[in-house]
């Protein structure tokens, strides 16, 4: 074997490996932007569930245990009522629900209720709330809670699953927040939903 | 191809430092192991995980201090252990990817920055063994030159 031939492949090899580390650079540098939190609210569904300044419609839904919790439960101080499609194959989902847990964690002057629909309610979903040991009520919309406000979509094999949306509420049910998309991947910063409750950012 | 008198002394400075993290993050992996195992000296844990996560800990430092053993080799003979670069630039490869890939499944967010930052610092890692690393060479004049510099 000759030098030209023997140093080719080597080359070869070199350039292909530095394109792969070159790409994951890339995507390093990019995939900040790929899913994030944001300040502005949307509403992407102005037709869809209570107005701000409406009374929520009461509700009583199973969470993960069984347990029957209804909204008059919750009440007594502000309270986040968190839609989301799934906590199984929704990434950015399972970042948005952890942000706000972070954010949240500890606090006992605000409730979190983190609402998937029956479908969505998988084996998985339901590790993911046991394993990150997040402080809120996971509840399981069996009753169509989710259809009633107009914000169910069909999902993954026409199972309906909710929008990402949020419902901030005062003590007295009163919605005070209201913030519906369409694309899971951008979701509302935990601080405007902090400040919406009325409370000081520091429990 | 390598010269007879070069002595790769670029790449062993980066062969040195990365042993030097392999050892040291193996350590610690063990320690920790030992310390919530048997001894319990420290006040708080050193990981937040349970006693599996603590096993598997073990198990991962124990190969880092392995792999941290076979780059002093590739320090000491860079031309006759050059697979041993090969093989640093593929873990780190791998690595990067499973940093970008822990960062998009989400249950990561709490440390995004962090993993977004190591994968592309593993990259770049990967990207000097890469190129600094010698080739794998059958003449035997450059692997005695080379030992002859370690020496």
């Amino acid at each position: 074997m000759t030098e030209t031939t023997a140093a080719r492949p080597l080359v070869a090899g070199k350039i292909g490996a530095t394109l792969l580390c070159c790409y994951l650079l890339a995507v390093a540098v990019r995939i900040g932007g790929c899913y994030r939190a944001e300040a502005g609210v949307r509403d992407e569904r102005p037709d869809a569930g209570p107005r701000v300044g409406e009374t929520f419609p009461t509700f009583t839904l199973p969470d993960l245990s069984g347990t029957r919790i209804a909204l008059g439960d919750l009440a007594g101080h502000p309270a986040v009522l968190l839609f989301v499609p799934s906590l199984d194959w929704s990434a950015p989902t399972k970042a948005r629900v952890l942000d706000l847990a972070d954010a949240f964690g500890g606090r006992r002057d605000v409730t979190l209720a983190v609402i998937l629909t029956a479908g969505a309610a998988t084996p998985r979903s339901r590790r993911f709330a046991r394993e990150h040991a997040i402080p809120a009520y996971f509840l399981v919309d069996a009753a169509g809670l989710t259809e009633q406000l107009g914000i169910g979509v069909p999902g993954p094999e026409n199972a309906p699953v909710a929008l990402p949306a949020t419902f901030v509420l005062d003590a007295a049910g009163r919605v005070v927040l209201r913030d519906v998309r369409r694309d899971p991947r951008v979701w509302l910063e935990p601080s405007v939903i902090l400040a919406a409750t009325g409370l000081s950012p520091h429990s | 191809m390598p010269s007879p008198t070069r002595s790769y002394l670029a790449y062993r400075l980066l062969a040195a430092t990365a042993a030097g993290v392999c050892f040291l993050v193996g350590l610690v992996c063990v320690v920790a192991f030992f310390d919530r195992a048997l001894f319990q000296l420290f006040a708080r844990p050193l990981f937040a995980t349970d006693y599996w996560g603590y096993y598997v800990l073990a198990f991962a430092g124990s190969a880092l201090v392995a792999w941290g053993g076979c780059l002093v080799a590739a320090v000491r003979d860079p031309v006759g252990a050059s697979g041993v670069g090969t093989a640093t630039a593929a873990a780190l490869v791998l690595a990067s990817i499973l940093r970008l890939l822990a960062w998009y499944s989400g249950e990561y967010r709490l440390a995004a920055d962090q993993l977004r930052v190591e994968a592309g610092v593993l990259a770049i890692v990967a990207l000097g063994f890469v190129w600094l690393k010698p080739p794998r060479l059958d003449d035997p004049r450059v692997v005695e030159r080379s030992r002859e510099d370690a020496a």
